[in-house]
């Protein structure tokens, strides 16, 4: 079988990296169609990851400038545009967190998530899904990521260790400590 | 004791909840991002293997050059060399002369054939 030629999409290319070899070129409307393609999912991704709307806002819009910089960088053999959209993404939530760090820790941003007053919100913590929510801000961010990617995205565990530049086997350890620090989190707000 | 909670297959529903549930935000400012250039990569310049060759042959024939005029003066001798011959080794080259003469010095009768 002949490999496909530099420049142009494989034989079962998606959508998304059909639109970045046009974007390559520096097509504006693929771009704009290529933003519309990936912003949602983007945006959920680091919001999970951050737990910071505004943040999750900031380092999408980071992640499709840098989408449009390096555009003419993107090699199709090396990968899917989803994919190396998505390790921007990841790439620059890490930062944003690991430079959040000293300024929010992220024990504080829990204590501030785990003692509002408002008596309605007590209520709703009462639900498994808000304490999941609780038990989350409690989570280191790569824990979040991991657990974003495989329940969010649906992804492998190489997949998620290709994107977090890790192997597939730390991807199931890590996955396998966030679980079980939710349920022991989970267990804590449940007797609280 | 109360029971573990919740059990694999709750977290995993409620997991498999949160990651779906959709997140509301601003759209991402697309004509701002259009609005910077794309960084392309320099072209390559081609041939750049002939360089180091026509750099090694421009210093030796520099090298060569500087030699040639500012070097070869200073070993050549402003004065013949003498060389002192010794009695004894006078006294050799005459008898040397002297046996190569016997030898080579054709006598009449030769020079007659000749």
């Amino acid at each position: 079988m002949d490999a496909p030629a530099p420049g142009s999409a494989p034989p079962a290319a998606t959508l998304a990296t059909v639109l970045m070899l046009r974007v390559a070129h520096g097509d504006s409307a693929a771009f704009t169609q290529l933003v519309r393609l990936l912003e949602r999912p983007a945006l959920a991704l680091a919001y999970r990851t951050l737990m910071d709307r505004a943040g999750a806002e900031d380092v999408c819009q980071q992640a499709f400038t840098r989408l449009w910089t390096h555009g003419p960088r993107f090699d199709p053999a090396r990968g899917n545009a989803e994919a190396w959209f998505r390790r921007i993404l990841v790439n620059l939530c890490l930062d944003r967190r690991r430079a959040m760090r000293p300024v929010q820790p992220l024990d504080a941003a829990a204590e501030l998530a785990d003692t509002r007053p408002d008596p309605e919100a007590a209520a709703i913590r009462a639900d498994g899904q808000a304490r999941l929510e609780v038990a989350m801000a409690r989570l280191n961010p790569r824990q979040r990521l991991a657990l974003s990617l495989f329940h969010g995205e649906g992804q492998s565990m190489a997949e998620i260790g290709a994107q977090m530049d890790t192997t597939a086997k730390a991807v199931e350890g890590l996955l396998g400590r966030a679980r079980n620090e939710l349920r022991t989190l989970m267990n804590e707000s449940l007797i609280s | 004791m109360t029971a573990p909670f919740p059990p694999e297959t709750d977290l995993d529903t409620l997991l498999g909840q949160w990651a779906a549930a959709p997140v509301a935000g601003a759209p991402v400012d697309v004509a701002a991002i259009l609005a910077l250039p794309q960084e392309r990569a320099a072209p390559r310049r081609a041939a750049l293997a002939w360089r180091p060759a026509l750099m090694a042959a421009s210093l030796a024939l520099v090298v060569a050059v500087g030699g040639w005029f500012g070097l070869a003066d200073r070993f050549v001798p402003t004065t013949p060399i003498e060389v002192a011959a010794s009695p004894s080794a006078e006294a050799g080259a005459g008898e040397a002369d002297a046996a190569f003469a016997l030898v080579f010095t054709p006598t009449a009768a030769e020079e007659d054939l000749i």
